[in-house]
């Protein structure tokens, strides 16, 4: 019993920021507040979201495509980019400390940053469009291509994080296994094939895994860029929860927004859980 | 590591990569250097188009940005916060760290992935019912609200990467220190936070980090007084037109301080990222 004292200051804690509240919004998610009176209405909330909003269903499908655009870069870039790095040569902790800098500086740095450098009149990258003789484009504004746009942000700031788990991964390599296949003959593409990355199955599905919650709560990024527009062309889960709560305030569809964004990322969690355990 | 069978072949091999990987920096590195010259340029340099590479430096955003009193106090705002909530969440997570590591305790793993578990609840579902209590306990616009609840944030952080630390210490020291007549209490003092004094140093300044960096909740939670200078950074798009020039050298200033302290703590970054499940 003596023991749990120690753990008692963090669980209460936890408890009264994070169980308590949690509690709160799944009271919320059956009522109709909105900064007024509080209406208890059943599933009405989850009703209207799931059978009768539009705007739901597409955030749906934007997270679906955030998610596919940028981890279909992030992952397969970071592999590489770990590979060409997972060598002895000079200059190479200049290298790590320059691929880490994007995911630490303030994601709102990152996203203002973008926001500027996709500025049709000030931007530099319509300026080196022309340069190589092509159009420039309305990187934000146009609804064809605002959401590769937005994840390209999310590319550009996380693809490292990929690269240094995989580097943490290879790290641990028996390279003496390596060796010896060489030796019976096999080419370093076979070593890749067969011994690298089936190795490297945990630390992938760990990065992937990563990767798949947090870009669920990709915020920034689209916030401080398109805030979801233009129309709902990058409205994901995410952004339309906050909209809904804080510029909307229709805090009972919100909250059964966000309800249901903790059950997305609580299956994936558990998932993640039982690769780590 | 991988054996070449000849040297002309491994030069050529060595060549290609660097190739790459100076490409690959300097994509990188290009939007950062956006921020840096323009924060550099004056107000009429920086619409200039083909953009002027070579220019003469002033720092007339840094003197504008600076008059504008509110910078500094966002700037301090930012650090009373991050460092507050940095102090609370070594308090709090030292002992469970401790617990975690080292007694038996029922369902040990259990209370351990439910702590973890936090990292990954999108924070907008916390941020909904967080806002409506704080706004019936008046907490709105103070430091408590966005110390709390950034204590929230990295107090997992802090409980998984310090029983790591101390879980890596032998505890045959403690046990040593027990029977030359230490209490418990006594020994954790004098043997295992002396020991572990970089783990904590280096957990403390990834908490400093996220808090400083965090955006979602400062919006919610503060207010003109109490803004963060992450917050005030999303002020210049409020303006009618924005002032590139003073925001990049307000985006130069705010990032700094944590690129510094990244570089400081850059082994023990992707351990930080993935809550000391990934050891970097």
């Amino acid at each position: 019993m003596k023991h749990y004292i120690y753990l008692f200051p963090t669980l209460i804690f936890m408890i009264a920021l994070s169980i308590y509240p949690l509690a709160y919004l799944w009271y919320i998610s059956f009522t109709d507040f909105s900064g007024g009176s509080i209406n208890f209405i059943g599933l009405e909330n989850y009703a209207y979201l799931i059978l009768k909003d539009p705007v739901f269903l597409t955030s749906l499908q934007n997270t679906m495509l955030y998610i596919a655009l940028s981890l279909g870069v992030e992952i397969p870039l970071g592999l590489g980019l770990a590979l060409l790095l997972n060598r002895k040569f000079r200059g190479k902790s200049v290298f790590l400390i320059i691929i880490m800098i994007p995911m630490i500086i303030p994601p709102v740095v990152a996203g203002l940053t973008f926001r500027m450098l996709y500025d049709p009149t000030l931007g530099i990258l319509n300026y080196l469009l022309s340069v190589f003789g092509l159009r420039g484009m309305n990187w934000l504004s146009d609804p064809q291509i605002a959401m590769l746009s937005v994840a390209l942000i999310d590319i550009w700031q996380w693809t490292p994080f990929v690269t240094l788990v995989m580097l943490a991964g290879l790290q641990y390599l028996p390279l003496d296994v390596m060796e010896a296949a060489i030796i019976d003959g096999a080419s370093s593409f076979q070593v890749l094939r067969y011994i690298t990355l089936p190795l490297l199955k945990r630390i992938f599905a760990l990065a992937i895994l990563f990767r798949l919650v947090d870009s669920i709560k990709a915020f920034e990024t689209i916030f401080l860029t398109t805030r979801g527009g233009p129309g709902y062309a990058t409205q994901t889960l995410n952004i339309y929860t906050f909209l809904t709560s804080f510029t909307y305030f229709h805090f009972g569809v919100g909250a059964a927004l966000a309800i249901l964004m903790v059950i997305i990322t609580t299956f994936l969690v558990l998932l993640l859980f039982r690769i780590l355990r | 590591m991988m054996h070449r069978p000849k040297s002309g072949n491994k030069l050529l091999v060595d060549v290609l990569c660097y190739l790459i990987l100076i490409i690959v920096c300097v994509i990188f590195l290009l939007p950062i250097y956006w921020v840096v010259t323009t924060s550099l340029k004056l107000p009429i340099e920086i619409f200039e188009l083909p953009p002027k590479w070579i220019f003469v430096p002033t720092l007339e955003n840094y003197i504008q940005l600076l008059k504008t009193v509110d910078f500094i106090s966002c700037y301090v705002n930012s650090i009373i916060v991050a460092s507050s909530s940095t102090i609370l969440s070594l308090a709090l997570g030292f002992p469970t760290a401790y617990a975690l590591a080292r007694f038996r305790i029922k369902r040990k793993e259990d209370i351990a992935f439910w702590i973890l578990s936090t990292r990954f609840t999108p924070a907008v579902a916390i941020a909904i019912p967080i806002f409506i209590l704080f706004q019936h306990l008046r907490l709105l616009n103070t430091y408590p609200a966005l110390i709390l609840v950034h204590t929230l944030m990295n107090l997992p952080l802090a409980v998984w990467m310090l029983r790591g630390f101390i879980e890596s210490i032998p505890p045959e020291l403690e046990q040593a220190a027990l029977v030359d007549g230490c209490s418990e209490s006594q020994a954790i003092l004098r043997i295992t936070i002396p020991l572990s004094l970089t783990g904590i140093i280096a957990t403390g300044v990834l908490c400093f980090i996220f808090s400083w960096n965090e955006f979602l909740f400062a919006l919610l939670l503060t207010g003109v007084e109490t803004r963060t200078a992450a917050v005030m950074m999303y002020c210049f798009i409020g303006f009618s037109e924005i002032r590139w020039g003073q925001m990049c050298s307000a985006a130069v200033l705010v990032s700094i301080p944590v690129i510094i302290f990244g570089i400081l703590v850059r082994k023990y970054l992707i351990a930080g990222l993935t809550f000391g499940t990934i050891k970097g």
